[in-house]
């Protein structure tokens, strides 16, 4: 099949998708339909691409070349992610941009000028061959994203993108979009100077090509005098024009990359690099430039992890469940109700509200619920001034909310979560009160984070729809949610609290119901080590940095305290009773505990944090049984921090908690800010070599040993990634 | 508190009928709210309302006015649509901000205002701006003119004034019902929470108000006695405590028709038997009950003597009075045209739970409110017949005759 398809066309398209062709139109119709669903761009399309605009050329009575998608919802979303993430060879990542960069530029080329119609998402490579075309013309849908976000995924715009984009707007302009990989609506592309025109989306074809043939038959002055307009101002000039402003942004922007990404991340360096120069020297020398540091960027092992990462995210995003079909329709006019109006109530009730559903929120009494009431509507006031949300589309979010502090109206829900109090009894009450008024296909979630499903469901008449739905705290800014199937729950209730896990924008991981499940479990033997360290005597604020600068948004000493150092104690100890010595936690969190001393809520933990600001709380030392220091370098401190929690993931992947080191990676990339440059946890830990964590391991001589299958990997030499390439499906570069 | 508007009022009720009933919104036929006072900004506020409860967009809605009756009319609309078969599942209700209701600018400040606006140059402009006077800026107060009837220019506190001459009411007697509606309603907190749905004041949702704020407990004979008459001030006996508020409320419900309801397993509050509005004198708009329940008690085929309680509008206690006077009087039944009394009013069976003067009188809600805690009383009392009616500005009488389910 091929991507690109052309016919002749006039001005008049009718409404119908494609245009009718008309033999001698004035109109050449470029059309994009790919195999991928969102348009990925593959060298064999682009080769298609460079092929057909040389026959297009040669075509006679032609006023305007259009390109467009036939696909609903996507322009092109991008490169082919798993064709970039295959390549191996910088000459052939090299090569795959110069071919690009050519064919999009003879879109520029032609004897009439040429248009993208850009109606859906149009990022990366989309947006690079948009910007090979003379104009572009952006549809006013939701659905329309123009963007480059290379930089996330560890490359560079390399299709042209780093050339042409500054070269339309201005440096001072381009560059913010390239560092930030922002994806920019319609109205907003064309503010920036991105589009040249904006259409409404009826009849988006038709609306289209009327804006498209002003142009035309302007010759195209109104657009180049908007474009200077933009670009003008003698500020602009002044920044963007002379070698000494040009000097001042990169300072600027260099300074806010490294202290973003604590230097961890090369593409936006070099992205600068290449930006700056874009309009001094030519356009050949810039691109052939931009294709040899493309080239070294794709093989890089910090791209390679961040596709890794960003494949398994579009995985968990589509993912069904075991009964395929069941997922059930989300948002669609669904119903949600939740138990319990605190901190994670209230966060899962506006998750959900946020994205489309009906919820009900409970409480036992007045005023815990008027709390949670108030903290949703604070998120939606915030959203309304911020204005990413308009006041009618506030007030509408929150006419979807009713509220309650007795058990009736929950008999429509399609589904009911529970965040109430982390006890058994409790929630198992609450589950018994309110079941004989559920439908019978309404699911029962349980939001813990450490108590067992299956012993939940005992108390259900319909277990099988028990199923545990674990967020983590804050829901609006946390993207992983753990699904815990019972030993009860049936097929269709997982795949449906796997749909709604992804309704609410969320990447679910399917994990086995066991003590702390996948990622408290991971994070517990982490944090002991930290709090070893600094009983061994390396000073605290030491650990964190140490933490920070291996990439982790916080350190261990600063996560106990937000997390709260009583809720450490708790789940630490429901895990030693679990897993036994290798999980004895230190006494010290104990001591703590007994001050008092419970974190940030109390003011008072492993720092002292008062109204803006936290220092390392001196009162520890006191606590700590030997005085001692030890000097520690960092490669010895990461080494321990991380080696206990590889250990404890090999033991989930023997157990079968979690379906296979991916996963892993996904959920503590999701789930705990593991720096997503090493590609997460066991990635991280193949890079590093599994032999010499064993040894570490053992070298330690403390109650945990390595795992077997750690031990039996690292003896033949094999990784846990060693399964070999992941699946293929996903775009956006 | 920042007073809450119509359609909030009115989506916050419809949400909570809709999760406690279980009733698909997608199976309700159409839509229909009484509301007195439109807001301007929403013409057709049922509307506005049946969008923002997540009633399909493809079922209409419709605003209905009647004055007081607005919240009964509504209710009566949807047991026709049903009776005559052009539907089979309504939501109605009532819905009323008596809060919101706007100041106006003066006609002559809309004029100059006008006219300065036209003006060219600055000497026009000076001159505009000069010819306003101090009036021009007294506002009018859209409340009072909505309680006064322009076909008679009298204010209804004066409609009641006139009963209580008439029929010979006396301050006491007045203040002492007044009292009474106070302490049934205090009463009778529980069993009327129950009919509650608790409202989240918008825009922060940081309070609750999850029951009636009008009834007092600490209300007494004197404190009633101490006040001045409001709208007589020489001779008039009508106070602000044995008048009714005017307040913001809103009700909604369910009607079905009866196979479709027992077939889907439903269990109504009741049925209803039977309606009727009548007009009356304007100028004795306060009798209007008498006026239409004997043709909705005719229409339904029950005796007055069989009706178990009733909700007869407190708009003022002195009004309320003279109904139960009229309905046993042999000359007011003979100056309608009946040859015999329509019955005496057996008064513990009258507001058994308060009424308007303790719990308010949002104007388009209350017709419905009136229905709704008739049947709750009757589900109480294990069943019965129950009338609900009013009384209406303007001179009407509406009522409606239901008769109720045990639980």
């Amino acid at each position: 099949m091929s991507y690109w398809s052309w016919r002749r066309g006039n001005w008049n398209p009718g409404i119908e998708f494609p245009p009718p062709a008309v033999k001698g139109g004035e109109l050449v119709h470029l059309i994009a339909d790919g195999e991928s669903p969102a348009n990925a761009l593959s060298l064999e399309c682009i080769e298609e691409l460079e092929t057909l605009l040389g026959v297009i050329a040669k075509e006679t009575g032609v006023r305007a070349l259009v390109v467009s998608s036939a696909k609903s919802g996507h322009f092109i979303a991008g490169a082919n992610i798993d064709e970039i993430g295959g390549i191996t060879d910088p000459a052939q990542a090299t090569q795959l941009a110069t071919k690009a960069q050519h064919a999009f530029g003879m879109l520029g080329e032609l004897p009439f000028p040429s248009f993208a119609l850009i109606h859906g998402t149009c990022l990366g490579g989309g947006l690079e061959l948009a910007l090979g075309c003379t104009y572009r013309v952006a549809v006013d849908a939701p659905s329309t994203k123009i963007g480059l976000p290379e930089v996330n995924l560890g490359i560079i715009p390399g299709f042209g993108g780093s050339q042409r984009l500054p070269r339309l707007i201005g440096i001072p302009k381009a560059l913010p979009l390239i560092l930030a990989g922002s994806r920019l609506p319609a109205k907003v592309a064309l503010r920036r100077g991105v589009v040249d025109a904006v259409v409404p989306p009826e009849g988006a074809m038709a609306v289209g090509l009327r804006a498209i043939e002003k142009i035309v038959k302007d010759g195209g002055r109104g657009v180049l005098a908007q474009r200077k307009k933009l670009r003008g101002g003698w500020r602009m000039k002044l920044i963007g024009g002379t070698p000494f402003g040009r000097a001042l942004i990169a300072r600027g922007a260099r300074k806010q990359v490294l202290a973003k990404t604590g230097g961890h991340y090369p593409a936006p360096l070099a992205a600068i690099d290449l930006v700056l120069p874009s309009t001094t020297r030519s356009l050949e020398q810039g691109l052939i430039e931009e294709a040899r540091v493309v080239g070294e960027l794709a093989v890089s092992p910090v791209c390679k992890n961040l596709i890794s990462i960003f494949q398994a995210s579009e995985r968990a995003r589509k993912v069904a469940g075991p009964q395929t079909g069941a997922e059930g329709r989300w948002p669609e006019g669904a119903f949600l109700g939740v138990l319990g109006a605190g901190v994670m109530g209230a966060g899962v009730a506006s998750a959900a509200l946020d994205r489309g559903l009906a919820v009900r929120l409970r409480d036992l009494a007045d005023a815990p619920l008027t709390r949670g009431l108030t903290q949703i509507a604070g998120g939606v006031s915030k959203q309304v001034k911020s204005r990413r949300r308009s006041k009618v589309e506030g007030e509408e979010l929150l006419s979807r909310l009713t509220h309650t502090t007795t058990l009736e109206g929950f008999g429509r829900c399609d589904a009911v979560l529970e965040a109430i109090v982390e006890r058994m009894d409790i929630k198992q009450r609450a589950l018994t009160e309110i079941e004989p008024f559920l439908r019978e296909d309404c699911l029962f979630l349980t939001n813990t984070s450490a108590l067992s499903v299956s012993e939940l469901q005992k108390v259900a008449t319909h277990p099988e729809r028990v199923v545990g739905l674990h967020f983590f705290n804050p829901v609006q800014k946390m993207p992983l949610v753990e699904v815990i199937a019972g030993t009860q729950s049936a097929d269709w209730a997982i795949s449906r609290t796997i749909g709604l896990a992804q309704a609410l924008g969320k990447y679910p991981v399917v994990v086995k119901d066991s003590p702390g499940f996948l990622v408290n479990r991971l994070l517990m033997p982490y944090l002991d080590a930290a709090v070893r360290l600094l009983e061994s005597g390396v000073p605290g604020p030491r650990i964190d940095a140490t933490a920070r600068a291996f990439g982790l948004p916080m350190g261990p000493m600063r996560l106990i305290d937000e997390v709260g150092v009583d809720i450490g104690v708790e789940v630490s100890e429901s895990l030693h009773s679990a897993f036994g010595d290798r999980a004895a936690p230190s006494s010290l969190l104990e001591k703590l505990a007994e001050k008092g001393w419970l974190g940030r809520k109390t003011k008072t933990g492993f720092y002292l944090h008062d109204g803006n600001g936290s220092r390392w709380n001196d009162g520890i030392a006191e606590l700590l049984s030997s005085g001692g220091s030890r000097s520690a370098s960092e490669e010895e401190i990461v080494a321990e921090l991380i080696d206990p929690m590889v250990d404890e993931a090999a033991r989930c992947l023997e157990e079968e908690i979690i379906s296979d080191a991916e996963a892993v990676d996904l959920a503590m990339v999701m789930g705990t800010g593991f720096p997503p440059f090493r590609g997460g946890l066991l990635r991280h830990a193949d890079s590093v070599g599994l032999e010499s964590i064993v040894r570490r391991i053992e070298a330690r001589k403390g109650p945990r040993q390595p795992a077997s299958l750690l031990l039996s990997l690292a003896k033949d030499g094999k990784t846990f990634h060693h399964a070999g390439k992941s699946k293929a499906g996903a775009v956006h570069a | 508190m920042d007073p809450v508007p119509v359609r909030e009022i009115g989506r916050s009720v419809t949400r909570e009928l809709l999760a406690r009933s279980g009733v698909d919104p997608t199976t309700i036929d159409e839509v229909v709210f009484g509301c007195a006072g439109v807001p301007a900004d929403s013409a057709n506020p049922a509307r506005v309302v049946a969008l923002f409860s997540g009633i399909p967009a493809s079922t209409p809605a419709y605003t209905v006015a009647r004055n007081c009756a607005s919240g009964l009319e509504a209710f009566t609309q949807g047991v026709e649509k049903i009776r005559c078969g052009r539907a089979d599942t309504m939501l109605v209700g009532g819905i009323e901000s008596m809060s919101r209701f706007p100041l106006q600018y003066p006609r002559s400040f809309v004029k100059k205002t006008a006219s300065l606006a036209r003006a060219r140059n600055a000497a026009e402009k000076l001159i505009g701006m000069l010819a306003y006077r101090p009036r021009d800026f007294k506002p009018i107060i859209t409340i009072l003119e909505g309680l006064t009837d322009p076909t008679t220019g009298e204010i209804m506190g004066l409609t009641a004034e006139r009963l209580a001459r008439e029929f010979g009411v006396s301050r006491a007697e007045q203040d002492a019902y007044a009292l009474e509606s106070h302490q049934r309603a205090v009463a009778a907190a529980e069993f009327l929470d129950e009919q509650i749905a608790p409202l989240a004041v918008p825009p922060r949702l940081d309070l609750r108000v999850c029951h009636d704020v009008g009834p007092r407990e600490s209300q007494s004979l004197e404190a009633l006695g101490r006040l001045r008459p409001y709208f007589d001030r020489r001779t008039g006996t009508v106070t602000v405590g044995n008048s009714c508020p005017v307040t913001d409320g809103g009700v909604a419900m369910i009607l079905m028709e009866a196979e479709k309801a027992r077939a889907e397993g439903h269990r109504p509050l009741g049925r209803v038997l039977g309606h009727a509005y009548r007009g009356c004198d304007p100028l004795r708009m306060g009798l209007g009950p008498v006026h239409a329940t004997p043709a909705a008690l005719a229409e339904a085929g029950i005796p007055l003597s069989e009706v178990s309680t009733i909700e007869l509008n407190e708009a003022f206690a002195a009004q309320v009075i003279a109904c139960v006077r009229a309905f046993d009087s042999k000359s007011y039944a003979e100056s309608m045209g009946l040859s015999a009394p329509i019955g005496s009013i057996d008064l513990e069976k009258l507001n058994p739970n308060g009424g308007a003067i303790a719990l308010g009188h949002p104007v388009g809600a209350t017709g419905a409110r009136l229905i709704l805690t008739a049947l709750h009383q009757l589900r109480r009392q294990g069943g019965g017949i129950g009338l609900a009616t009013l009384c209406i500005g303007g001179g009407q009488g509406g009522a409606v005759v239901v008769e109720g389910m045990a639980a």
